[in-house]
């Protein structure tokens, strides 16, 4: 097999995730190719130092400051889901809201255009008394 | 001593001290997950916050499908993500961020008077370029080397936290390896 082969499989090998057929070729090919066995090394080093990193932890105190947080009910299981939920809510009106608007000035200009500036006052009336508008533009941009 | 299913289904019923060993148990991982992650103690020690605080808002809904730990470092890599796009917003601290890239070993790596620190073998020197060169990796191959090399977590647990195929395990992973490799130069 040529190098190119053999290449990606260095890390797979490394973790030992070959299957033992590859795994054997893999090592056959390792002692014959001082590419692939420089290759492997070189791979080999990555993970080894990562692993020899020093062991980052936390400050003494870090179970006292969450617990005082849970205590101080500023984080609860129920409290964030009901804030999520409002959130929700909110966001879902916020956008409701704004489609209204905008189908509303979108179709507006039309109006403006055939009619007379005397008619404006009409309009308004027309789609303060009949709410119905609301619904058609908002089914029309939902469906 | 009790299992993580036995103290989440504590902690469930409102223990705080089933809680509280929880996050003792788990508490140096996160922390040194983010720290491989962001090489900046302050950053690492907010995204550890975060995490535990929302796997406590979130404990109703863990349903335990996967093991507490896989939950627990997704949640720890999504708190990580996060930070980075915080801080990709403020574009005053990403400036600041760059310009000290060299600093990170004197601030960070080398000197700091509370950090707990496991020694171990190698240099000073070297655990700074290491940190250096894990923080010019693009972000999914930095926290796949770091679930891997760094935290010893197995492919198909590291599929799960990462919600990516197997095959996308090994690929990242040859590829992180090899783009390392290249940066430091072994
Ligand atoms: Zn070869």
């Amino acid at each position: 097999m040529k190098c190119k082969n053999f290449v990606p499989k260095i890390s797979l090998y490394i973790d030992d995730k070959l299957p033992q057929n590859e795994k054997v070729l893999f090592e056959e090919h390792l002692k014959s190719c001082k590419e692939c066995f420089k290759e492997y090394s070189s791979l080999k080093n990555v993970r080894t130092s990562l692993m020899n990193l020093n062991k980052q932890k936390t400050g003494a105190r870090f179970e006292s400051i969450i617990m005082q947080k849970i205590e101080k009910k500023l984080y609860t299981p129920s409290q964030a889901s009901t804030f999520f939920q409002t959130v929700k809510v909110s966001l879902l009106a916020a956008v409701f809201l704004f489609a209204v608007i905008a189908a509303f000035n979108f179709f507006t200009p039309s109006f403006f255009d055939k009619k007379s500036h005397d008619n404006i006052a009409a309009l308004n009336d027309y789609v303060l008394k009949d709410t119905s508008v609301y619904d058609k533009i908002s089914s029309g941009l939902m469906g | 001593m009790l299992s993580d299913i036995q103290l989440v289904k504590l902690a469930k019923e409102g223990h705080l001290n089933a809680f509280e060993s929880l996050i003792t148990k788990y508490k140096d991982k996160v922390f040194n997950i983010a720290f491989s992650f962001t090489s900046n103690y302050s950053e690492s020690d907010d995204i550890t916050q975060n995490v535990f605080l929302k796997v406590y808002s979130n404990l109703d809904s863990f349903e335990e499908k996967s093991a507490f730990s896989t939950w627990l470092y997704r949640i720890s890599v999504n708190e990580c993500y996060n930070g980075l796009k915080k801080r990709k917003k403020n574009t005053v601290s990403l400036e600041t961020e760059v310009k000290n890239k060299d600093d990170i070993s004197l601030k960070d790596v080398l000197a700091d008077p509370n950090a707990n620190v496991e020694q171990n073998s190698i240099s000073a020197e070297t655990q700074s370029m290491i940190r250096k060169a894990l923080l010019e990796l693009p972000e999914k191959y930095r926290m796949i080397v770091t679930l891997r090399d760094i935290e010893d977590i197995s492919y198909e647990e590291i599929a799960q936290i990462m919600k990516i195929s197997d095959a996308k395990v090994k690929v990242w992973l040859f590829r992180a390896r090899n783009k390392l490799k290249s940066i430091i130069k072994i």
